[in-house]
């Protein structure tokens, strides 16, 4: 026969079949000798059937319906979806090179400071190029006979 | 759940961070997670928060994931990971704002844990709604360890091989830890309702 403190320690692996079947039966002697263990029993097992149906219900999609509480509420409600926030997370910690548009996929390659400075760079060769063509002399007139008036 | 060469191929894709593979993962596996941070966190708008930095470890730490276990078995751990982490970070600041709070509220709220309505018929204590706002309610006062083992075998219904899988616990001590568990379970219900459960 099992101590009280004995059958108290095999209470969940008992009510989760996790006993072997002799062990299991010594459980289930010790508990029909001793109704005040039984009654022990019976109050976790209700406590875990418990939970089982809290389980059960916030997986049914009429979970919530009968359950006016505002926690019963918030643990039935459905479950929100989370990938446009899981995007935003991750485009702002990548510095855009994860689920940005093309020029914040840029910006994640490469540094803004870089590609500022590419531009800059790419602006001051274009105005050089300008002022350059309009700095040149313009062509030379060709030399043609003057015009003399008939007599 | 992806048979195995799906789930190897997915793993692969998200190696490479395909973002397109990853939103897939994402829609597959959010309400799972969800469900499981929000009973361990027993709040909606903190588990909404954990569950998107749930996603984004993964994002991010992919190539350590060995395959030894399956996909949703390691989300499950990280995720299990960052609700332990979450806790402790929430039961400090919680701390902390008690120390700042005087007088009477600050003593109400160290000295009784979180407030239970006492209701009016204890047979009745039990059923229905009220069992589950007094689960709920305990669940939250139990140590973050014995809050994951309860909430992944007995909310979450996974088996003691997953759990193993999950926690990294050998079975005896998931068998003794989640015994432990239940009975603090039980304590915190009888002290939050003032009066032992009905038997």
């Amino acid at each position: 026969m099992l101590t009280d403190e004995e059958l108290r320690d095999l209470f969940s692996a008992y009510h989760d079949r996790e006993l072997s079947p002799e062990r299991s039966e010594a459980v289930r002697a010790s508990l029909a000798a001793n109704a005040a263990l039984q009654a022990e029993y019976d109050a976790f097992a209700r406590m875990l059937d418990g939970l089982s149906a809290m389980a059960a219900a916030n997986e049914s999609p009429l979970a919530g319906v009968s359950l006016p509480t505002s926690a019963a509420e918030s643990s039935t409600a459905p479950a929100p979806d989370l990938l446009a926030g899981v995007q935003h997370r991750l485009q702002k910690r990548s510095g855009g090179r994860f689920y940005g548009d093309a020029w914040s996929r840029l910006a994640g390659i490469f540094p803004l400071e870089l590609i500022a400075s590419l531009v800059l760079i790419g602006l001051v060769v274009a105005y050089a190029a300008m002022t350059m063509v309009s700095a040149r002399p313009a062509p030379a007139a060709p030399v043609t006979a003057p015009v003399t008036a008939p007599r | 759940m992806l048979d195995l060469e799906a789930e190897r191929a997915l793993v692969e894709r998200l190696r490479r961070r395909d973002e397109a593979a990853f939103n897939l993962f994402v829609r597959a596996y959010q309400s799972k997670v969800f469900s499981l941070v929000q009973r361990m966190l027993g709040n909606r708008a903190e588990a909404e928060d954990l569950s998107q930095e749930v996603f984004i470890t993964v994002f991010r730490s992919i190539d350590s994931f060995r395959g030894e276990a399956r996909l949703g078995t390691w989300l499950y751990r990280v995720a299990i990971n960052h609700c332990k982490n979450r806790i402790k970070y929430l039961d400090r600041r919680v701390t902390r704002g008690h120390d700042e709070l005087d007088g009477e509220g600050s003593k109400a709220l160290t000295e009784g844990g979180p407030v239970m309505s006492r209701p009016d018929r204890p047979d009745e204590a039990m059923q229905g709604a009220e069992m589950s706002r007094v689960i709920e309610r305990a669940l939250g006062l139990l140590e973050e360890e014995h809050r994951a083992l309860v909430v992944l075998r007995d909310l979450e219904g996974l088996s003691y091989e997953e759990i193993m899988a999950i926690t990294g616990l050998p079975e005896g001590t998931v068998k003794s830890r989640l015994h432990r568990a239940r009975a603090a379970l039980r304590e915190a219900i009888e002290r939050g309702l003032g009066y032992k459960l009905p038997e």
